[in-house]
């Protein structure tokens, strides 16, 4: 709200939510972690946060993930709203990146999970409305798969070939140009 | 986790998902996964995803000697969602491109010396469905040329904002005074009414010049001309006839549309200056941009080497004749350009004298309109 002082905004930093995942474990984040979600940020605006928002799609162990994302990010999204209100000279330009960086390697960091924890993190993002997190895990599965064969594919997905020999002979000469 | 190695991850993330993230690869990658199962074949050549989530690289017909050259800035064979050799066509003796309209082409077809029928004939053509109509003929037939009277340009309209299989053709009919020609009617067709319509020009100009240049945008055919220091306009009916003064200075310049306004490429002392027109119906240009000529080229050209307009993007290509034939493109916003392409192998035709580039988006959703004619053959 735009009648909102910067007073209730201090407020509100400060005020605790609690996330309730699946297996019903309980998390208190801060609101600046959890508005990170848009989903949750509707909520919270809609004024249904008390007694814990219920989250049935996502259970305690991915539920920590995203919550160990969102907190960095929400630090890192202070920091540049900091940053852009002060003074841009070569010293502030230096820690930003700096921090950028320290960001990237965070990212790179958390990405490092097996596929089935990467595709739950991505419905989480997505039921969540995570933005940068639906981003930075998408990227990092097409990422994974391009370049690759689609024999390669049917294996990393378990994916059964349901093409009859005729349909992908065909296929594959209307495609020839991707293969060589 | 334990369970997760036993179920197929894929299988449990929703269409628009999968097609999020395949939307992050490159054409190469995609074609190839056509033919990981059934499923991921539908949802690639799904006509809606092609249409609006795919990013397709740069594509470009092009006119040469010998006929029709695609070239792409992802690899040398054409992509293979786009049946870019035109294999579909029946057989004539030469195609000839003469536009390219949101994903449609306009040819001239001179007809194979084994079919019967007699005279040249547009054909209108889409290279990613492989559909294609042939037009019955206009009053003038296409490409005649008698050094008094020729009809060798043609445009083509195509909107599939206002219409999936609605078109039009513009056959423009020059007259030659004093050596040279000046636009004397424009027979218009309608995929409607399957009929030409010939309409003689109600410019406020008698003398009218096209330099060569030209773009379809918001129901009306825009032609750059000579001297007048004007764009000319005329609707799909030949009713409005219309003109845009150009920007000031901006005379043998490059007109073109993008992200939903005309562009006009003025070829400056030293700089390419490039307007858009915010509002279409009144002539007020805003300079958007301004580049040194020679940061994109090396050696100064005559004429404007510009060639396209990226439909979507702040992005304009242009030719590089002098450095190796190449066909370049530059981003306007991050001020950098970026080589296409070298044509150093293909038989394009004069630069000079016809205009060869044709960027192309390729088109999947509607069916467009016309009795597919058969051809004597």
């Amino acid at each position: 709200m735009a009648s909102a002082g910067s007073g209730d905004e201090k407020a509100a930093a400060a005020a605790m939510i609690t996330l309730i995942s699946s297996d019903n474990e309980k998390f208190e984040v801060t609101e600046a972690t959890a508005t990170l979600s848009q989903t949750i940020r509707h909520m919270i605006e809609d004024g249904c946060t008390d007694g814990g928002v219920p989250l049935p799609n996502v259970t305690s162990k991915i539920l920590a993930r995203v919550i160990e994302y969102c907190k960095k990010h929400a630090t890192a999204a202070a920091g540049e709203e900091g940053s852009s209100s002060s003074f841009s000279d070569a010293a502030f330009l230096e820690v930003d990146r700096a921090f950028l960086e320290e960001l990237e390697e965070f990212d790179d960091a958390f990405l490092e999970v097996d596929r089935a924890t990467l595709f739950d993190l991505i419905l989480a993002a997505n039921y969540l409305d995570i933005k940068g997190l639906l981003n930075l895990t998408c990227q990092k599965v097409a990422d994974s798969v391009k370049g690759k064969t689609p024999e390669q594919i049917r294996e990393m997905y378990n994916i059964v070939n349901d093409l009859t020999p005729e349909e992908e002979a065909e296929i594959r000469r209307e495609t020839q140009w991707a293969f060589e | 986790m334990e369970d997760a190695t036993e179920r197929p991850p894929a299988v449990h993330l929703p269409d628009d998902l999968i097609i999020d993230i395949l939307s992050r690869l490159p054409a190469k990658s995609l074609c190839r996964f056509m033919c990981v199962s059934k499923s991921w074949h539908a949802l690639i050549s799904d006509p809606d995803y092609l249409d609006s989530m795919f990013t397709w690289p740069s594509l470009f017909f092009l006119r040469r000697h010998d006929g029709i050259g695609f070239v792409t800035a992802e690899g040398d064979g054409g992509l293979p969602l786009v049946d870019s050799a035109l294999s579909f066509l029946p057989a004539a003796s030469t195609i000839t491109l003469l536009d390219s309209c949101n994903g449609l082409l306009l040819l001239r077809c001179s007809p194979a010396i084994a079919t019967r029928r007699p005279a040249a004939f547009y054909v209108v053509c889409n290279p990613s469905t492989q559909e294609w109509a042939a037009l019955p003929q206009p009053s003038v037939e296409p490409g005649f040329d008698n050094n008094d009277i020729k009809a060798c340009t043609a445009a083509l309209g195509f909107d599939p904002s206002v219409s999936c299989s609605r078109f039009h053709v513009f056959q423009i009919e020059e007259e030659e005074r004093m050596y040279n020609y000046f636009v004397r009617a424009v027979e218009i067709y309608s995929s409607e009414t399957g009929t030409w319509a010939r309409k003689e020009t109600r410019w406020p100009y008698y003398w009218v010049y096209m330099t060569g240049h030209k773009t379809y945008f918001n129901g009306f055919l825009h032609l750059t001309v000579w001297e007048l220091g004007v764009i000319v306009m005329v609707d799909t009916k030949g009713q409005a006839w219309r003109t845009i003064a150009v920007p000031s200075n901006g005379f043998g310049g490059f007109v073109s549309h993008s992200q939903g306004h005309l562009v006009y490429v003025a070829k400056q002392m030293d700089a390419l200056a490039i307007y858009v027109l915010e509002d279409h119906s009144r002539d007020r240009w805003t300079l958007r941009h301004k580049v040194k000529i020679a940061v994109l080229l090396p050696s100064c050209l005559r004429n404007n080497p510009v060639v396209a307009f990226h439909p979507t993007c702040d992005v304009f290509f242009f030719y590089d004749e002098k450095a190796g034939r190449r066909l370049v493109s530059y981003d306007m916003r991050e001020k950098r350009a970026h080589v296409v392409r070298s044509l150093e192998d293909v038989a394009l035709v004069d630069v000079e004298e016809v205009y060869p580039f044709f960027f192309y988006v390729p088109f999947y959703s509607g069916t467009i309109d016309g009795q597919m004619f058969t051809l004597d053959v």
